[in-house]
């Protein structure tokens, strides 16, 4: 081969090698094949090959990478099953608690799944993060389950209770608080059931707290728990109408009930209330556990709610 | 280079001798190629009698196992010894080729 065949041989790789080193692969090929002994003169089968076998490495190490973005992908998707069957076993837990409670000072759910229900759109119109509806929930679903530590006798006991008795009633959030700490899933509940029967003026339990000292999600719930109560039908009692619930609710906002929440709730408390105070239990169970999995799906794939 | 192939119960064999290169490596993909064409998904490639592998034949090696996977097959690879070693472990070639010792130990591993 002459020295301007050989030149003109080595002008060639120098252009691929450029193209290459620009992104351009398309005349890879031709590194190859001036790769062949015999044929190319040696100074060119050298470069071409420490040039292939720079190539070639590249090329592995990318099959390497697709090939462990496909491994890490399989994992993933068990991963996430994985996550998916601990969380349908945390709402799982969240649901038969919430009932338990409830079947202990009541023949149904019902007043637990409707006080969620009000909780999470009154939660909702204020703009709460989905953690903070998240926490909200929870806390609706278990804000009585104190309730499990205080006596048959007085917690069943037919009319009124003596100044003692209702001391102890008064205990229930405390144990609520204690139960529900010892597990990670369900201590951001912790604000409801502490705090639920806590007064706007500072005349409720069991810490006084004023106004804005207690937690937002405590005073959302406080009123949605008291307008089921006046609104649902009681061994002691008949519902009250919708418009007189809300007359007497009234009466008591800035002593009982925050003011601007009460305003909101009574803005939209006529259409959910009529949505759901009808539903059966088994009704009001199904809608809520559809709500409860939109709530809790994981969030890389159900993204912020507005 | 010279190939030469057995089919065994579970995988078929392909023994490699003298150079694997640019000349020689199409000889290589042609013949698995045509294996896996017929549906062939598990080989053993022994590199009992290679002397040389360069860049070209290391990429036939890559060509083949990327087609492999895509058909949800497997290459493995035994005796890899010497300078073929040597140019393996620069490579990264290791970490992507399941390297056994004999294939005997490769047949096993297919299972």
């Amino acid at each position: 081969m002459t020295k301007i065949q050989t030149d003109k041989l080595f002008r060639q790789l120098t252009r691929i090698m450029n193209e290459v080193s620009q992104g351009n692969t398309s005349n890879i090929e031709t590194i190859f094949e001036l790769t062949k002994e015999g044929i190319y003169p040696p100074e060119i089968v050298n470069l071409a090959e420490s040039f292939g076998m720079m190539v070639v490495n590249i090329e592995a190490k990318q099959q390497h990478l697709e090939q462990l973005l496909v491994n890490l992908q399989e994992k993933n998707c068990a991963l996430e099953l994985v996550s998916n069957s601990l969380l349908n076993a945390n709402i799982g837990m969240l649901e038969v608690l919430g009932s338990a409670i409830a079947k202990r000072d009541s023949d149904t759910c019902s007043h637990n799944y409707r006080v969620c229900i009000y909780a999470i759109h009154l939660g909702k119109e204020l703009g709460l993060s989905d953690d903070s509806l998240r926490s909200l929930i929870k806390g609706a679903f278990l804000h009585d389950i104190g309730k499990i530590a205080i006596s048959d006798t007085i917690l069943l006991k037919p009319g009124g209770l003596d100044d003692q008795e209702y001391e102890i009633i008064k205990t229930h959030v405390l144990h609520g608080s204690e139960i529900i700490k010892a597990y990670s899933w369900l201590s951001d509940a912790h604000e409801v059931v502490l705090y639920h029967h806590e007064r706007f003026n500072g005349n409720g339990y069991p810490d006084g707290l004023k106004a804005d000292q207690i937690p937002l999600n405590a005073r959302i719930f406080a009123i949605c728990d008291v307008f089921d109560a006046l609104t649902s039908k009681r061994p002691y009692k008949e519902p009250y109408p919708l418009d007189y619930a809300l007359r007497a609710m009234r009466c008591e906002v800035g002593s009982h009930f925050d003011p601007e929440i009460f305003d909101l709730f009574v803005k939209n408390a006529e259409t959910v209330h009529e949505t759901i105070a009808r539903l059966s239990e088994s009704q009001l169970e199904r809608l809520l556990h559809a709500i409860m999995h939109d709530y809790f799906a994981p969030p890389e794939r159900n993204g912020e709610k507005k | 280079m010279t190939i030469q192939t057995t089919k065994e119960s579970n995988a078929t064999v392909v023994t490699i001798s003298g150079r694997m290169d640019a000349m020689t490596a199409p000889e290589y993909e042609k013949t698995l190629n045509e294996f896996i064409a017929s549906g062939e998904t598990s080989f053993v490639v022994d590199f009992q009698g290679l002397d040389y592998i360069s860049s070209a034949g290391l990429r036939a090696l890559l060509a083949t196992a990327k087609l492999l996977k895509t058909k949800g097959g497997q290459i493995l690879l035994s005796n890899v010894l010497g300078t073929v070693r040597e140019v393996f472990d620069i490579s990264g070639f290791g970490t992507i080729f399941k390297i056994k010792d004999s294939v005997a130990d490769a047949l096993a591993d297919i299972g």
